[in-house]
């Protein structure tokens, strides 16, 4: 039931937009439509969800499957009117034709289709397998999944340390998305894939802007496979992170803004230019709001989008074409109306919240600017110091070390490898021709994209943790393209090195987390038995050895509708013995996680009551625990007057923790 | 006739580029490790399907 629910409900939602973006095929491209339809689709889930979950507090599985089914049925009515499913099948049909005809005549492409289909069968087949296991998955954002699914609401929580005032001050657009892939299926089976659908939005987008450059549709095919060829890339799909949807929607946002720009006025296409101009601008918008509530960084890559987009309109003023001047005030309009006000309506919701509760948007950064501070917080540099050998490079030497990947194995979280080496062989020398090309010949659709891009990969705080600045390689892949286009009197050379460079990838791109006897072992257990303390994966297990005992407990025993409190945080931020909060919660999320510790063991009692607590967590040797003991002393003292009830039992003890069994009264 | 002959150099500067940034990718000291245990990586792929393969022929 769950599953078929799911199913239903995506098929319904994103189809709902596709046909209706069949009715702005005048506008739009068939693959910009595909990824108008994700957009749309994206930001209906996601606004759901934030209705239902900020405004009602009714963030639950059926409200949220009838309001999007009432949302879809209504759009597909209206879109059906205008425009035929029989045509909009048609068109897809027709599209994949083509496609599969240009790929089919160059058989070096096809090789690299395959390899590129074959990878992502791959990915989904892990995402499937295994659960989610990477270090911000299970610290934050799973359990933002879990918090908000358990109150049925989008509120703050109890913040006994930093790592839970992290979780509320978190922008949750993403997060949101992952519990869309939770609540229906009641499971997180398929949570860690939530990113490949970015991944596959990105590397849409790349095709399409690659067209837009006028790159002959064959290379644009190249380029956009290439960029998937990136192993951070193809790592970040599968696993609980946002860095790579960030990335992607920032292409996606810069994909639709190429609709606007200064070729596009010299060309004279935009005749009936502002409106044709607000369907691209609003998903432009959409995408911009979307990339801006999904990460504390997402302002700065707003700025540099609008910086950018300023100049542009700066030197639209200067060209005329057909006797027309460029009309600022019309421009300044739509690209409020449609660009600005989605983005900020989609995603400034969260900064809102932080700067109302906390007096700063951005919190918990400190932010100062010529030692003016702007806003208070907790600190004024990232959680985590960079490592010595990057402290001890210049802004240059940083990155080229990166670059070169001096790693002995890849890891989802990029640490200190770069972009593989399609990016470093072949993309690099690419964006010095393209850019100097584009320089000397006024190209000015490619300085646009490639300002933003490399501007916004500049200004990166942390540009040398490449899994921040994905997006530089779609850059790296338009380049490409050009260099293809460009010398395609000699393109099979080109195509033997990026077909080798993409296979090479493909088979070095393994991490140690994932290791072919663990796949083994988790292809022939039952679904319910593939968990993170029988994965015990490498970028965890020699820090969390201690904790598997209760992990395994809670996983056995924490049904729905449980309720488990624990009573102790992660001491600051000491990373050799993380306090994951995910592992708490069962693999559907259908149990309830609290926080409960007091002064007193009355008052902690009390709270145990008020938040139902059934099972509690605790450390050996802890205040609780020997109020624990206490309680069972007695109680075993006195047990033999009869009509005591035992308070505590105990269900799970090792050396490090125990559960408690809680009754109340 | 210029511009190609322009192009052809142009072409082979970018190939020779792109060789020598091969060059040294791939021969920094830490890519031994890193093919080391990508080669350990795909023997262990090879021995699982090879003796699930076994299990289920017999």
């Amino acid at each position: 039931m769950g599953t078929a629910a799911y199913i239903s409900i995506n098929l319904l939602v994103f189809f709902s937009w596709n046909i209706f973006l069949y009715g702005k095929r005048d506008s739009l491209s068939f693959a910009d439509r595909l990824i108008g339809a994700f957009v749309l689709f994206l930001t209906q889930i996601i606004a759901t969800e934030m209705l239902l979950g900020v405004v009602f507090s009714s963030l639950y599985p059926l409200p949220l499957l009838l309001l999007n089914t009432v949302i879809s049925t209504g759009i597909s009515i209206s879109a059906l009117r205008k425009n035929s499913a029989a045509r909009v099948y048609k068109e897809i049909k027709d599209e994949a034709l083509r496609i599969s005809g240009i790929i089919k005549q160059d058989k070096i492409l096809l090789c690299l289709f395959s390899i590129f289909l074959l990878s992502v069968g791959w990915m989904i087949f892990l995402g499937y397998l295994f659960p989610s296991y990477s270090w911000d998955a299970l610290y934050y954002h799973l359990p933002i999944v879990g918090q908000i699914m358990q109150a049925g609401a989008i509120q703050e929580t109890r913040t006994p340390s930093f790592i839970q005032q992290y979780i509320n001050i978190f922008p949750k657009n993403i997060n949101l998305f992952f519990l869309w892939n939770v609540i229906f299926l009641k499971s997180d089976v398929i949570v860690d894939l939530g990113q490949l659908v970015f991944t596959i939005a990105g590397v849409l987008s790349i095709y399409s802007m690659a067209v837009k450059l006028k790159i002959t549709e064959k290379y644009a095919i190249y380029c956009a496979l290439l960029f998937f060829f990136t192993p951070v890339l193809m790592l970040q799909s599968t696993i609980n992170y946002v860095d790579a949807a960030v990335s992607m929607l920032l292409l996606v946002a810069v994909n639709f803004l190429m609709y606007d720009d200064v070729e596009s006025h010299m060309a004279g296409n935009d005749l009936n230019g502002p409106v044709k101009r607000r369907t691209p601008l609003l998903l432009a918008g959409l995408s911009a709001g979307l990339l801006l509530g999904s990460k504390p960084t997402g302002p700065v890559f707003i700025i540099v989008m609008l910086g950018i987009i300023a100049i542009q309109e700066a030197v639209k003023l200067n060209v005329i074409f057909a006797g027309r001047s460029h009309l600022l005030k019309g421009s300044l309009k739509d690209y409020s109306i449609c660009f600005l006000m989605p983005a900020i309506l989609i995603g400034g919701y969260w900064y809102m919240r932080n700067w109302i509760l906390y007096g700063n948007p951005v919190y918990y950064m400190d932010v100062s600017i010529f030692n003016i501070q702007l806003f208070k917080g907790l600190k004024s540099d990232w959680v985590e110091s960079a490592p010595q050998i990057i402290n001890n490079l210049n802004y240059l030497t940083r990155l080229l070390y990166v670059w070169l990947e001096r790693v002995g194995y890849y890891l989802y979280d990029s640490r200190l490898s770069g972009f593989g080496p399609v990016w470093f062989v072949l993309f690099l020398p690419s964006i010095i021709i393209a850019l100097a090309h584009a320089l000397i010949k006024k190209k000015y659709r490619f300085l646009f994209t490639g300002a933003i891009l490399l501007l916004t990969f500049l200004v990166h705080p942390r540009n040398w943790t490449t899994r921040y600045v994905i997006f530089i390689v779609g850059l790296g892949a338009l380049s490409f393209g050009f260099v293809f286009e460009y010398f395609y009197k000699r393109e099979n050379v080109l195509k033997i090195i990026a077909l080798l460079l993409a296979g090479y990838t493909l088979l070095t791109v393994n991490s140690p987390c994932i290791m072919p006897e663990k796949i083994r072992e988790f292809v022939a257990l039952q679904a319910g038995e593939r968990t993170l303390s029988r994965h015990k994966p490498f970028n965890i297990d020699s820090k969390v050895r201690d904790e598997y005992g209760y992990w395994i407990w809670i996983e056995n025993n924490i049904a729905d509708g449980d309720t488990l409190a624990y009573t102790f945080v992660d001491t600051g931020l000491d990373t050799s013995r993380p306090f994951f909060l995910a592992p708490l919660w069962n693999s559907g999320f259908s149990n309830k996680v609290v926080y409960a510790k007091s002064g007193t063991y009355e008052e902690w009692l009390k709270e145990l009551g008020s938040v139902n607590a059934g099972y509690i967590l605790i450390r050996r040797g802890s205040i609780e625990d020997q109020w624990i003991e206490k309680e069972r002393r007695l109680f075993y003292s006195l047990s033999w007057m009869g009509n005591m009830k035992e308070k505590f039992e105990i269900m799970y003890s090792d050396d490090n923790y125990r559960i408690v069994k809680y009754k109340k009264g | 006739m210029m511009s190609e002959n322009k192009k052809s150099i142009l072409f082979v500067l970018y190939i020779v580029t792109a060789l020598i940034l091969a060059v040294i990718y791939f021969s920094v000291p830490e890519r031994k490790e890193f093919l080391e245990f990508n080669i350990r990586w795909w023997k262990e792929l090879w021995q699982v399907l090879g003796s699930s393969y076994i299990r289920l022929v017999i």
